[in-house]
């Protein structure tokens, strides 16, 4: 397989969170509808992990700052309150966009093709994915608390093709 | 049967998430031990009587592999379970740290039931 689509992405977040974090959301449908506010653009964190191999790509991840905590507070086994949104926030959304980022390549095949995942990193929204560079794009939800990801790469086959620009403000 | 386990991942958080999930298995908390790269998880094994390692595979200062290699070259290898906990899917580079001693892999994100199954297939573990 040489790309995936929005609800395989949202399946494997969703997977991630529940496993790893206890943490469960819903994937929001009609996602393309929905436009971030620009409280929600300025109160989110943003995360990505990029890979490189025969196809290079990058998986971005955008939470909202209260789901970000909750991510945090159930990693650490801690309360909400005691969570450093700067450094254990910012880690706890980095190493979810890691496990996500290693899902999405086994689900590329990564078994038999030789990808290389580089270290995830925080990122800022101008790394939001273009419109041409965008394939795969789901929107999660844990009552007010949302978590946006995009999976973008360089090259998919036939079964791929842009989805066109999910809302991200400038 | 007690069973001692040490977690070997340089991400704080993930050691914390992981931890979680080995006493969600039945591991009692003070059986759990903590290293952030594979320098300390030696340490940790001089002083400690582990029977199983969790081990990540990317990590600064000694990363798994070479974690794996410097078992090996010991005198006195410890004989204890290697599970390699990682993000990593390629067969070649997991067939690679098998040869070197891993016993079997857990993939990230994994659910305490199939680190239950491992220590009881492995180890005779009952959780």
């Amino acid at each position: 397989m040489t790309a995936i689509f929005s609800d395989e992405l949202a399946m494997l977040a969703i997977q991630a969170l529940e496993r790893t974090a206890f943490v469960l959301v819903d994937a929001v449908e009609n996602e393309e509808e929905h436009h971030w506010t620009e409280e929600e653009a300025t109160g989110c964190l943003f995360s990505r992990i990029q890979y490189t191999g025969p196809a290079s790509g990058q998986i971005i991840l955008a939470g909202s700052h209260g789901f970000v905590i909750e991510l945090a507070s159930s990693l650490l086994g801690v309360e909400p309150e005691e969570v450093d949104i700067e450094t254990e926030g910012k880690d706890a959304l980095k190493e979810l966009a890691n496990i996500l980022g290693g899902s999405v390549l086994v689900e590329l095949d990564g078994q038999h093709i030789d990808y290389r995942l580089q270290v995830p990193e925080e990122c800022k929204i101008a790394d939001w994915p273009t419109e041409l560079e965008v394939w795969a794009h789901c929107r999660l939800a844990s009552e007010e608390e949302w978590l946006e990801i995009v999976w973008s790469s360089d090259r998919v086959g036939s079964e791929g093709k842009p989805i066109g620009r999910p809302p991200c403000p400038q | 049967m007690t069973c001692q386990v040490l977690i070997v991942d340089d991400s704080f958080i993930l050691r914390s998430a992981i931890k979680k999930v080995v006493k969600m298995a039945g591991i009692a908390p003070e059986a759990i031990y903590e290293a952030g790269n594979g320098q300390e998880a030696l340490e940790q094994l001089d002083q400690h009587p582990i029977d199983v390692v969790l081990l990540d595979i990317n990590m600064p200062v000694m990363n798994g592999e070479e974690f794996l290699e410097a078992c090996k070259a010991m005198p006195n290898p410890p004989e204890c379970l290697v599970l390699i906990v990682s993000t990593e899917s390629n067969e070649k580079r997991l067939l690679k740290m098998r040869l070197l001693g891993a016993d079997s892999v857990l993939r990230k994100p994994f659910e305490p039931e199939e680190l239950a199954h491992i220590l009881n297939t492995k180890l005779g573990v009952k959780l």
